[in-house]
């Protein structure tokens, strides 16, 4: 019974402590480097985002205004 | 799963020299980039795309999933694992998206390349798009270094998960 007594107090003991624990994993803050890393990197990607949607990106430049010269040697091999 | 000291040492080999390698080939790409642009020489232009090409599909393009692969190895098999410490979970995000946009960028480059084949290319010929792929190549160049400090400062922070199973295994030890 004394047993009985000793390991439900034991289980409440570690329910008790897990919860505690959950609550400190919880409460941490994030790394003060983490969050300055996430702001840069989220600027940057929005920086990306913006000169693709604008279309200055790639895919977006002007190939069909400029039309180069065959060169010589590939003429000659397709003649 | 654990490696062996061996294995271990084995996979944090690759893994630097498929990093650092993809670091190194991604800056001799700036280079031919940047003399790409500038260069007055037709036959320099021409061939500093040709080898662009070459460098991307040849080196930086397998170096940069093996340094996927070998890094997912190396997270998996020691107690660094892949989500508990954020500078590794961050080298996580970057490696993938990076590899993504490399892909992505192969596309203009074959484009160049492919006019420097087929045609006499002039200073004026896609300046634009040779423009963007050393704005491209220098930002790669960045991420890159990026990583590999991040590899070397091993920042502390644990994320939630990280915490999470620390202090699972503590109270298992104790």
């Amino acid at each position: 019974m004394k047993n009985t007594d000793q390991e439900a107090e034991d289980d409440a003991t570690n329910i008790v402590d897990r919860a505690s624990g959950r609550r400190a994993i919880a409460a941490e803050p994030m790394p003060r480097w983490v969050v300055v890393f996430g702001a840069i990197a989220g600027a940057l990607f929005l920086c990306f985002v913006i000169v693709h949607l604008t279309g200055r990106g790639l895919g977006h430049h002007g190939t069909s205004s400029q039309t180069p010269q065959r060169s010589e040697s590939n003429q000659g091999k397709e003649r | 799963m654990i490696m062996s000291p061996g294995a271990r040492r084995f996979a944090l080999t690759a893994h630097v020299t498929t990093s650092v390698g993809w670091l190194g080939a991604v800056s001799g790409f700036l280079v031919l980039a940047l003399s790409g642009l500038t260069a007055h020489d037709t036959q320099t232009v021409r061939a500093a795309y040709l080898a662009m090409e070459l460098l991307g599909w040849c080196l930086i393009v397998p170096l940069s999933f093996a340094s996927l692969l070998s890094g997912v190895i190396q997270g998996l098999g020691t107690p660094w694992g892949l989500l508990r410490h954020y500078w590794v979970l961050i080298k996580l995000l970057i490696t993938p998206v990076a590899t993504l946009v490399l892909l992505v960028h192969m596309q203009p480059i074959h484009h160049v390349a492919q006019l420097a084949r087929d045609t006499l290319m002039s200073q004026a010929d896609l300046s634009e798009m040779r423009a963007q792929i050393v704005v491209d190549a220098a930002a790669g160049a960045l991420v890159l270094l990026v990583t590999t400090a991040l590899s070397v400062y091993k920042p502390r922070g644990l994320t939630r998960y990280g915490r999470r199973r620390s202090l699972r295994e503590t109270a298992a030890a104790s």
